[in-house]
């Protein structure tokens, strides 16, 4: 090297100035000490990457959210038949409509209608299918999880469940030829893998969801409430009156008792947080808490002088140890905290 | 059947099933085939990560704020439609960049009426050296300063551009010659060259 082009145009040298690393460190010091020459050379280069400044503009207040819900609404408006982007310019839904449209858009049209032709016949498959089911009941494999305790599976197509804690799956260990059956109660996530022959049914307490691949969360742990978020694919969720699907990152809110619902959106991180292992409370009652604790950890919690006490408490424990929870929340809410194997004392 | 079970503060378990939040990707490559293959927080996850560089890179080509907002909104709109068209990569900045980019200049090119140069960005890319940096030991005066920074005006776009994507993105030769659609690695570091011992020849 000679100069500072030499220097400024080399990808490594610029990568040392601006951001270095152990390894470039080494071997930049040690080329500094063998070409003692160079070294004005090399500081001036230096000096001018550190100076130069780049004109930078940073995102309106609320432009990234609003760009996000934009861009995930119009998935959810296009999903049926993106194809009709381009075709902005025609009449609505007329038979010229139809005509005018590329082959291609015709086939994407009847697989949807395929698709729905598979949920309705699906009932039909399960129906059929019971007088065989009861014959080889032996191989129906159930997994159990108590309070304070999480499980994840692998099922025999490949398809992945986490088991929150105090819940319950049932499926057979294989699966036949025309869907996938799996019973729950409590709450698990699934990724499904894709199976268009065979479709995927969670059955819960009023509730089937079917999908064909896909991830979502079942939650039944509330009395009376299935709440099921979609994180992918998509999903069919019929009670005995009515059917409805979700597209991605809606949730379904079903009151088994009313038999009504409801369509939010959700949090991921609330709804998923379980299993990543992150326990959250948020503008949680000490009723709450409690509950929270002990089915997250597997304890009994006792309360005492907690008359009076009003809690709102928001926060977040990722992977801690019922300990360190207790004692970052007894520094917010002043309390002292005994445990003893698996009774805890909480004192106000 | 392989069954796992664990405990909340048994830690070992959870890397294996951590899978969904963000940061939780090990690699670009792994979150952009989540996110081909349909994952939702894959999308949201790489979103969340570029959407203030891309804003930034955006603004760089274009200083309009609603050029470069409707074009990152149709650009992400577009990802996810053609989502299971798209091909691998292991750089999502560098990705995202060049769709980026393709698109800005294809708009301002359609209302300018023209059909060519649809890799150059049309008034380059703005920078200049700070005079208020304070390092140890200190070789330029405000002077020569003052001389580098009208050099560096006088430079023409592309030769700017090409000093931001080596200096501030810290992109290889390989990627600038890709995104700046040089003809081929050696052209590139020349221009990379030309454009540095102009600046040179000022001190």
């Amino acid at each position: 090297m000679k100069n500072i082009e030499d220097f400024l145009t080399h990808p490594e040298f610029i990568r040392w100035v601006k951001r270095p690393d152990k390894e470039l460190d080494a071997y930049w010091n040690q080329w500094r000490k063998a070409n003692p020459e160079q070294l004005s050379s090399m500081r001036l280069a230096k000096e001018i990457l550190l100076r130069t400044e780049f004109d930078h503009s940073e995102p309106p207040t609320g432009m990234k959210d609003e760009v996000l819900q934009h861009v995930l609404r119009l998935r959810e408006r296009a999903a049926p038949s993106s194809s009709n982007i381009g075709e902005k310019h025609r009449p609505k839904w007329t038979w010229i409509f139809w005509d005018g449209l590329g082959q291609m858009s015709r086939v994407a049209a009847i697989l949807v209608a395929s698709f729905v032709l598979g949920w309705v016949l699906a009932p039909i498959s399960q129906v059929n299918l019971e007088p065989h089911l009861a014959q080889i009941e032996e191989t129906y494999i159930q997994k159990i999880t108590g309070k304070g305790e999480k499980m994840q599976l692998t099922l025999s197509d490949g398809t992945k469940v986490w088991l929150n804690s105090s819940s319950e799956v049932t499926f057979p260990e294989k699966f036949g030829n025309e869907n996938r059956e799996i019973s729950l109660r409590g709450e698990a996530y699934f990724e499904v893998v894709r199976d268009s022959l065979r479709p995927f049914m969670v059955q819960t307490h009023d509730l089937q969801t079917t999908v064909l691949g896909t991830s979502f969360n079942v939650n039944t742990k509330e009395s009376g409430k299935t709440k099921i978020a979609l994180l992918s694919g998509k999903v069919e969720v019929s009670s005995s009156q009515s059917q409805v699907s979700l597209v991605p990152g809606e949730m379904l809110n079903f009151d088994n008792v009313n038999a009504t619902f409801d369509i939010t959106g959700f949090s991921t991180s609330q709804v998923l947080g379980w299993k990543d292992g992150v326990l959250r409370f948020q503008k949680a009652s000490l009723r709450e808490v409690k509950e929270g604790l002990e089915e997250w950890y597997g304890v009994e919690i006792k309360l005492k002088n907690e008359k009076g006490i009003n809690w709102q408490f928001s926060g977040e424990y990722p992977q801690q140890i019922l300990e360190e929870v207790l004692e970052s929340m007894s520094y917010i809410k002043d309390f002292d905290y005994q445990i003893n194997d698996k009774v805890v004392t909480l004192t106000f | 059947m392989p069954v796992k079970k664990f405990l909340p503060s048994y830690l070992e378990s959870e890397k294996a099933l951590s899978i969904e939040e963000p940061g939780a990707f090990s690699s670009d490559a792994s979150a952009w085939k989540a996110f081909r293959e349909g994952n939702e927080s894959a999308f949201i996850y790489i979103y969340e990560c570029y959407f203030h560089v891309l804003y930034a890179y955006g603004f760089r080509i274009m200083a309009d704020s609603s050029v470069v907002k409707d074009a990152l909104q149709d650009m992400f709109i577009n990802l996810r439609e053609r989502r299971q068209y798209l091909g691998d990569t292991d750089d999502i900045k560098f990705y995202l960049f060049k769709c980026l980019k393709r698109r800005l200049i294809k708009d301002f090119s359609t209302w300018q009426g023209r059909k060519e140069g649809l890799e150059a960005i049309p008034e380059g890319i703005h920078f200049a050296l700070s005079h208020e940096t304070q390092l140890i030991d200190q070789q330029l005066t405000g002077e020569k300063i003052v001389k580098l920074n009208a050099a560096i005006a006088q430079l023409s776009p592309r030769k700017r551009e090409i000093i931001y994507y080596s200096f501030y993105e810290g992109l290889s030769y390989a990627q600038i010659q890709e995104i700046m659609g040089l003809e081929n690695q050696q052209t590139t570091r020349n221009l990379m060259y030309k454009a540095i011992r102009y600046l040179r020849k000022m001190i």
